[in-house]
């Protein structure tokens, strides 16, 4: 187990201070974490593998926004 | 009857036959409640778009965009796209709801803070259940009564009657099973209007000819200015995690992802259908210049479906109406029901009861807060006024639930302290003349300062309870042996 693999597993299981029995979660450290929940703690805790599930699909989500709003934007456009 | 041809009727009797005996039917799998209220967590990525599609989308707000719209131009698509910055936040919010693995809302007020809170919340959400399904059956009544010329009250009966039927016989599996429908039914009302509309002002070049270009603009002065559309942008992100059925419609997947995909594809969908209610209202405020005033306009929606659609179409426009208020209405009667049964009911009056009795208790508890929905409807000033009043409401109890998944210092004092001053905060900027987005800026402020000062000032919740409470949420579904490794009792699963 390297020195990277210890410091997430630490983190996982340390990641609420008041509560530092969670258990380890195997899905977490690959990717499962969530933003929000860890979200005073993400200076010590982000890594993209970590919260990749979450980064992904949030950078994707605010694509279809633009687009929405392109799409909104254009539509008032046609004829005009 | 009415403005009806027979071919109206006909389409109109056949799909509400069909979709009446496809609820029934699936229902039949119901046996507990669980299943009522949960849908026993087994919805797939298909089924969770087409519940948040169809349980957010309503034709009331077909109604209010493009009576809006048709008053100011196209800005009027904010009373709906409000929400659309806060939808990406439904990816991160919805394995939140699923890991939390709780029924209702309630249930996390009263597992993170205390039980008093729980039951405040509960309150709170019957209300909005009622505020809501008042609203829905409402602006549905208005646009079918102006439509067909039948009275308005007939048509409330009738459509509660649908719904009722729906809701308490089926529960979640009969809404949602049903909503696959309902969704390709809500297109149809967004779309169908457009291409008639087009054609009888002499298609968007006709459009621009005749309208003022400010009409075309994102923003009005008049009504919806950039401070108050931001304003309630933020609003609507602060109230979206307290809005008391999204923890069936973002936490009833079998995954993670498929309550992601769910949550937050439906409701980019329904974005999109916006824009359709949008154009609609422009395309009225050509056809209908200056035919309604500023408390008539929702009428307009009624008024388009009346003058262009053919013999046939009228009658699929109806029920495509009908279809949005069984779906919406039938989901927020049955997430209102397990609010009373299992947060107040099971709880506090009968405890020991066994799953049968509860079930019997949520299906009649569905049917009695119709009853006060249908008394709510009746004050109703405007379906585009109770929008507002609930966005604004809902982003207060919204603060302490913010607070309380990010932060574990958050307390009970601090949650109540919250949502008591950031009410006050708003009615008191109110009468001191602000307008709506100062009221919400200053209540949010004060409403997120409470939260921290008064939870600092105060003891922390104890440990016991915070490490339940975040161990669900660094839980993901699938580890659920770890929970039992923390000797910990999932209430749902």
């Amino acid at each position: 187990m390297n020195f990277e693999e210890n410091k997430i597993i630490s983190e996982t299981q340390r990641t609420l201070d008041v509560a530092p029995s969670i258990p380890r979660s195997k899905l977490e450290e690959e990717g499962h974490s969530l933003l929000i929940v860890d979200l005073l703690r993400l200076a010590r805790t982000f890594s993209y593998r970590r919260y990749r599930l979450d980064v992904i699909g949030f950078l994707l989500a605010w694509l279809w926004v633009v687009l929405l709003l392109a799409l909104g934007y254009w539509i008032t456009r046609i004829g005009a | 009857m009415g403005g009806l041809s027979t071919l109206d009727l006909a389409v109109i009797i056949v799909y509400l036959a069909g979709i009446t005996a496809f609820g029934l039917y699936v229902s039949r799998r119901v046996k507990d409640t669980e299943g009522f209220f949960m849908g026993n967590r087994r919805f797939g990525k298909s089924l969770m778009v087409a519940q948040a599609l169809t349980t957010g989308t309503r034709a009331d707000y077909a109604i209010g965009v493009a009576g809006a719209s048709y008053e100011i131009g196209m800005a009027g698509i904010w009373y709906q796209w409000m929400y659309i910055f806060s939808t990406p936040f439904f990816w991160l919010l919805s394995p939140i709801f699923r890991r939390m693995r709780y029924t209702t809302t309630a249930d996390f007020f009263e597992e993170r803070f205390s039980k008093s809170l729980g039951v405040g919340y509960s309150f709170f959400a019957l209300y909005l259940f009622m505020l809501w399904q008042g609203t829905i059956i409402k602006g549905a009544a208005l646009t079918i009564s102006g439509i067909t010329g039948v009275s308005e009250a007939w048509i409330i009966w009738g459509v509660t009657a649908l719904f009722v039927l729906f809701g308490v016989s089926g529960g979640l599996v009969a809404t949602v099973n049903t909503d696959f429908i309902q969704g390709i039914f809500i297109i149809i009302l967004s779309f169908m209007l457009i291409p008639f509309g087009l054609n009888a002002i002499g298609g968007f070049s006709g459009l621009h000819a005749r309208l003022d270009p400010q009409m075309f603009s994102l923003f009005s002065e008049k009504e919806l200015s950039l401070f108050r559309v931001t304003m309630l942008v933020i609003s609507g992100l602060v109230g979206i995690v307290a809005q008391p059925h999204h923890m069936a419609v973002a936490g009833s997947g079998k995954s993670e992802m498929n309550c992601r995909v769910g949550w937050c594809y439906g409701n980019f969908i329904k974005r999109l259908c916006t824009i359709g209610w949008a154009l609609t209202g422009l395309i009225a405020a050509v056809l209908f210049s200056g035919a309604y005033d500023h408390k008539g306009r929702e009428l307009v929606f009624g008024a388009m479906i009346k003058l262009l659609l053919p013999s046939g179409l009228i009658g699929l426009m109806i029920a495509a109406i009908i279809g949005t208020v069984i779906a919406s209405c039938a989901a927020f009667m049955v997430s209102g029901s397990a609010l009373f049964t299992r947060n107040l009911y099971k709880k506090y009056l009968k405890p020991a009861a066994d799953d049968a009795h509860y079930l019997l208790v949520g299906r009649v508890v569905s049917a009695a807060l119709t009853v006060g929905s249908l008394l709510f409807a009746l004050y109703m000033p405007s379906v585009v006024k109770a929008t507002i009043h609930f966005v604004i409401i809902v982003a207060f109890v919204g603060i302490p639930m913010w607070v309380g998944i990010v932060w574990p210092r958050a307390n009970s004092k601090g949650a109540w302290a919250s949502v008591i001053g950031s009410s006050a905060m708003f009615f008191t900027a109110q009468k001191m003349g602000l307008g709506e987005g100062g009221q919400l800026l200053s209540a949010l402020l004060v409403g997120f300062a409470l939260a921290i000062i008064v939870s600092l000032a105060t003891q922390p919740e104890p440990a016991d309870r915070l490490r339940r409470f975040f161990t669900l949420l660094h839980t993901p579904v699938g580890e659920e042996k770890n929970l039992e490794r923390a000797d910990l009792k999932v209430m749902a699963d």
